[in-house]
């Protein structure tokens, strides 16, 4: 049997191997302010896109007994709307990256991508 | 001189045609947003992108002064729109979607369609140097015409 062994502490939450597994075995749900991520305790299929997609290299096989795992996350909500739209872990793995290429800590961190949109079209209307 | 699609928001009429003409050549799903406010909202290939920074499969990639992106190396894991700056990456279901210059128009020689398509000039498909050549000189006529300053 080759059992899904997931580094619970690595993962930062994100979408990548629920959207990338084809069969479902998967699934993250958001709820409210909260995201789930339930693995299943083995995987039969011969695959591992979930193991060469996770950003983080939390996900791993192994053989032997294993256990489901779910995960649960905060969604942080957007600064101006309210809306949940990433997890903590997702952004403390994000910033770091972006504020390298920006050069500093961008000021629309707490955005959602929806409300970025909206700045940054609002910034060009003063602009002009 | 590389051409590039540049917006020039004070046309903008919010009149939505660049948003239809992009779901039209993307199969349903625009990569521009029109926003309210009247300013057309794409992705504008950053030199310094941040979307290129998380993206760890190589799915964005930038070559001659463009980001692309490859659907089939997409994970799906949203970082990249956690990235953006201007939210200008969208989320199709699993897979990240966004502005590609309408590569397969290009291919054949044309512009891409939302500057072909926008009936107030808000988007062109130009040079830097052709772009701003024609706004010194609609400053210059304005000016000379009394106006103090185009746009308000």
């Amino acid at each position: 049997m080759r059992t899904l062994e997931v580094a619970g502490e690595k993962c930062i939450g994100c979408r990548a191997c629920s959207s990338i597994c084809a069969p479902l075995h998967i699934s993250l749900t958001d709820v409210g302010n909260r995201r789930t991520i339930a693995f299943p305790a083995s995987c039969e299929e011969d695959c591992d896109l979930c193991l060469r997609a996770c950003p983080t290299g939390a996900i791993a096989f192994g053989a032997g007994p294993g256990k489901p795992l779910t995960l649960e996350f905060e969604l942080i909500p957007c600064s101006k709307c309210g809306k949940p739209f990433a997890t903590r872990e997702e952004m403390a793995f994000v910033l770091p990256k972006v504020s390298k290429v920006l050069g500093g800590e961008p000021d629309w961190k707490g955005l959602c991508p929806e409300c970025r949109r909206e700045e940054s079209a609002s910034g060009l209307r003063v602009a002009i | 001189m590389g051409y590039e699609v540049l917006v020039r928001p004070e046309r903008c009429i919010s009149c939505y045609a660049c948003e239809v003409a992009c779901a039209r050549e993307h199969g349903g799903l625009s990569n521009v947003w029109v926003l309210p406010q009247g300013v057309p909202i794409l992705c504008r290939h950053c030199q310094n992108a941040a979307c290129l920074e998380v993206c760890y499969t190589g799915a964005l990639e930038q070559r001659d002064g463009e980001v692309i992106f490859h659907r089939e190396k997409c994970t799906g894991c949203e970082l990249c729109l956690l990235a953006c700056p201007f939210g200008a990456i969208g989320l199709d279901g699993k897979r990240a979607y966004k502005c590609d210059l309408c590569s397969h128009r290009r291919q054949e020689g044309l512009m891409p369609a939302c500057a072909l398509t926008c009936p107030a000039g808000a988007i062109s498909y130009s040079c830097v140097a052709d772009f701003s050549h024609r706004k010194r000189g609609i400053a210059g006529l304005s000016w000379a015409m009394g106006y103090e300053r185009r746009g308000k």
